[in-house]
């Protein structure tokens, strides 16, 4: 690398003002009055424009082209970028190669001559560190004599912010040259010469402003050339989650066309946010829920701590206990409604096997109620005739397998007989009137309060709810979203991990978004389901370990993974790094923002602290 | 070339030292400008610089229809086709947009579900949201512009090259795009009248 002295006699325009001369209202030139038609301060080391303020940062580093451990081979133009708006330069110009060259050789012969004399004076042998110098120059030399190119380069950044708000500019700047340092550069802010960034930013402008200079081979430089971005369109009923967290911009989401219409869809309608906790993970499923009930969607959320109950009343929507209804006349589902006797026995079956076991179902208790189903079928039509959907109530199958008189039926007797009528559980699901019908109202909340759930019915109600959802999914003519919170609880129970892949392949058809919230992403990994293949996922503070692996499971180059599992582990509450499209679009960091009223209205409700 | 006008001349160069006292002095920014018109030369549209070179100007997109462009093996392939002696400059800008946040705003209109509610509370929900759309910060998003002084005596060889640039890129999924006379113009008043407020 050549470092050039700066040229403190280098041409440069004088501001007015300076030395007290007649400011100029205006310019004989009409390109420039029109493009500059307002005032600016020179201060120490930025410049203040009426708008905004500007902060400028140049950097310089020791060490040759190709140099071991030179910084620049680990310097790219996204380590510029930070929450605050920049501009960011790189100026570069390709040097003739017998000019580098003799420049290396004389670097490299006199590096040669210093260890060489050192040597015979004191009989010091180069270290290993002098020797690899010595043999990056030497290989530098050789690329450059066989045609590899290089380049004389300047790079400057400069970070605004209004003027109020300078200190988000100073922030972006001082986390830049702490990281900067790190990484073996001098970061070099523009005291007494702020003006230089804009004469050199500008386009027109002096491209090598007598800033600290480099020699790049081709690698190097091309990494600090920025990669361009895309403009985004709004996706359909998009929801708003805040800023992108180097961008400035705003991030919208959708759970049909995730965060770009124009990108590869999702391959499911799923979407995971994960991280641990106070991470902020239910803040960002209220604020994404509560846009779509705005939007007139139904909603549905399980809620195993209850948090949502106060808030979902609050928003018009209906809280559903994990028990029985205290109203005897409500039950909370029917799990026999049905439209044929297939679907009948089909329900029949889903039921005892969330009671029992898949194990329970043995050829002689399936050929049992499939007799029962079906005489029962048979004579309900006869009695109230055809409809499209029947309901029959537990009891009613109680007595059809009872009069069969097998000895199969025991079991599902022995097995159905308490959640009949007059049995101790006979509130779940055998009273006339029932809380969750397959088609829920639109533009209503519906919140599941699992606060209550005890063990001894803690595989009924999981079991209620996974064939309530499966029913709603896959019969339901009304398109919700299901918000699955602490799912790492449901996901450990058997009814729901097979549920969570039915619904994942079915949701998008349908039109219904599914959103799982956990601090656990390994049970995801575990599980063999369209779930680890979650389309959109949103990943928060969480451990470096648990979050490269997770980064993995998506498909993630481990290059990525590794820096971004990093990244995650260093992430404020409310901000997430957004993983679109199953892990094939690229990784980016989303800062949540919540309109300040909502969070108030929240804190009334004490969903929020 | 049309158009130059070299009695214009260049900006007031004097001697004046980088190491004044510090301090705020106030002036104006049209006497930091270098660029002193913009013209068509052969076609294109280029910015006058001020030593009364061109310097043609185009903005770096990837490619809507590629979502797997590989930017650093471009950039390579587009450095090792610059002749010695060559410069080439990119800038990564910030540009305001507010189109994004204009359209949800729109489509917030139309949320239906928060007229009709029972009570006012989702109607007082939508009008926070758009009340906080309104006070948040302005939006803005990432512009990728190439420029391109166009060396003295090699004008027709760098011009040649300039315009095989779009093929160059292509192949890894990004677009060149040339920047007209407007958009010039743009980018030069936003970078000497930045507006975040």
């Amino acid at each position: 690398m050549s470092r050039r002295r700066r040229d403190t006699a280098s041409p440069l325009p004088r501001p007015y003002g300076i030395d007290d001369e007649p400011l100029p209202q205006t310019h004989d030139n009409p390109l420039i009055a029109r493009v500059a038609p307002q005032a600016v301060e020179v201060a120490e080391e930025h410049l203040i424009f009426p708008g905004g303020v500007m902060l400028p940062l140049s950097l310089r580093a020791s060490g040759g082209p190709g140099a071991p451990g030179s910084p620049w081979q680990d310097l790219s133009a996204a380590d510029f970028l930070s929450a605050s708006p920049s501009i960011y330069s790189v100026a570069l110009q390709r040097l003739a190669p017998e000019v580098l060259r003799s420049s290396l050789r004389v670097r490299r012969t006199l590096f040669e001559g210093a260890l060489l004399a050192l040597a015979e004076k004191t009989g010091r042998r180069p270290s290993q560190a002098e020797q690899a110098v010595d043999h990056a120059l030497d290989s530098a030399e050789s690329q450059v004599a066989l045609g590899k190119p290089a380049f004389r380069s300047v790079l400057l950044a400069a970070y605004y912010a209004a003027r109020d708000r300078v200190h988000q500019a100073q922030s972006a700047i001082r986390t830049l040259e702490g990281g900067l340092r790190g990484r073996g550069f001098a970061p070099q802010r523009l005291y007494y010469i702020p003006e230089r960034a804009l004469l050199h930013l500008q386009p027109g402008g002096d491209l090598f402003p007598g800033l600290d200079e480099s020699t790049l081979l081709l690698e190097d430089a091309a990494r600090l050339l920025p990669a361009p971005s895309r403009r985004i369109r709004l996706p359909d009923a998009a929801v708003l989650l805040g800023s992108h967290a180097e961008q400035s911009g705003d991030i919208y989401f959708s759970f049909s066309e995730g965060f770009d219409p124009d990108a590869p869809r999702p391959p499911h309608a799923l979407s995971l946010i994960c991280g641990e906790m106070g991470s902020g993970k239910t803040s960002l499923m209220r604020l994404i829920l509560t846009q779509r009930l705005l939007q007139g969607r139904t909603i549905v959320t399980l809620d195993p701590e209850g948090e949502n109950s106060r808030l979902c009343r609050a928003m018009g929507g209906r809280v559903i206990p994990a028990g029985a209804p205290e109203d005897k006349r409500f039950c909370l589902l029917h799990p026999l409604q049905a439209g044929s006797p297939a679907e009948m026995l089909l329900g029949a079956r889903f039921f005892l096997a969330a009671l029992a076991g898949e194990e329970a179902l043995t050829p002689g208790v399936q050929a049992a109620l499939h007799a029962a189903v079906k005489r029962r079928w048979e004579r309900q039509v006869e009695e109230l005739g055809e409809r499209d959907r029947q309901v029959f109530s537990i009891s009613a199958l109680v007595d059809s397998l009872g009069a069969l008189g097998a000895a199969e039926a025991a079991l599902p007797l022995a097995l159905l007989g308490p959640f009949a009528r007059g049995g101790l559980w006979e509130g779940f699901f055998d009273r006339p009137q029932v809380l969750l019908e397959v088609d829920l109202p639109a533009e209503t909340w519906w919140n599941f309060d699992l606060s209550g759930l005890r063990e001894e019915n803690k595989a009924i109600v999981h079991a209620v709810l996974a064939w309530f959802l499966y029913q709603a999914v896959t019969l339901g003519r009304q398109a919700m979203d299901v918000y699955i919170d602490e799912g790492w609880r449901l996901l450990r129970s058997r009814a729901f991990a097979g549920l969570l892949d039915e619904l994942g392949r079915r949701a998008r058809k349908r039109g219904i978004g599914v959103m799982l919230i956990t601090h656990l992403p390994d049970d995801l990994r575990g599980e063999s389901t369209s779930l680890s293949l979650a389309s959109n996922a949103f990943i928060g503070r969480m451990g470096p370990e648990q979050s490269f692996a997770f980064f993995r499971s998506l498909g993630v180059p481990q290059a990525e993974a590794e820096a971004r599992a990093e990244q995650a582990g260093r992430l404020p509450p409310r901000t997430f790094l957004a993983a679109p499209a199953g892990g094939r679009g690229p990784l980016f960091p989303l800062t949540v923002g919540i309109p300040p009223g909502w969070l108030e209205f929240w804190r009334r409700c004490g969903a929020a602290q | 070339m049309q158009g130059v006008n070299p009695a214009e001349g260049l900006p007031a160069y004097k001697s004046w030292s980088p190491r004044r006292k510090p301090g705020i002095k106030v002036g104006l920014t049209q006497h930091f400008v270098l660029a002193r018109a913009i013209e068509i030369c052969d076609g294109e549209t280029a910015l006058i610089d001020a030593g009364g070179n061109p310097r043609l100007m185009a903005e770096i997109e990837a490619d809507p229809d590629r979502p797997d462009a590989r930017p650093i093996e471009a950039y390579q392939t587009l450095l090792a086709s610059i002749q010695p002696g060559w410069t080439l400059r990119c800038l990564r800008i910030f540009w305001p947009d507010p189109d994004l946040r204009h359209d949800f705003a729109v489509q917030i209109e139309g949320w239906s579900a928060a007229e009709s509610g029972e009570s006012s509370g989702r109607r007082l929900l939508k009008t926070d949201l758009q009340l906080y759309l309104k006070e948040a910060a302005l939006p803005f998003l990432r512009r990728t512009i190439l420029e391109f002084p166009l060396p003295p005596g090699e004008k027709e060889a760098a011009r040649a090259w300039w315009e095989s640039l779009h093929g160059l890129l292509q192949p890894y999924g990004l677009q060149l795009r040339s920047l007209g006379a407007a958009e010039i113009e743009a980018l030069l008043r936003w970078i000497h009248n930045p507006e975040l407020a």
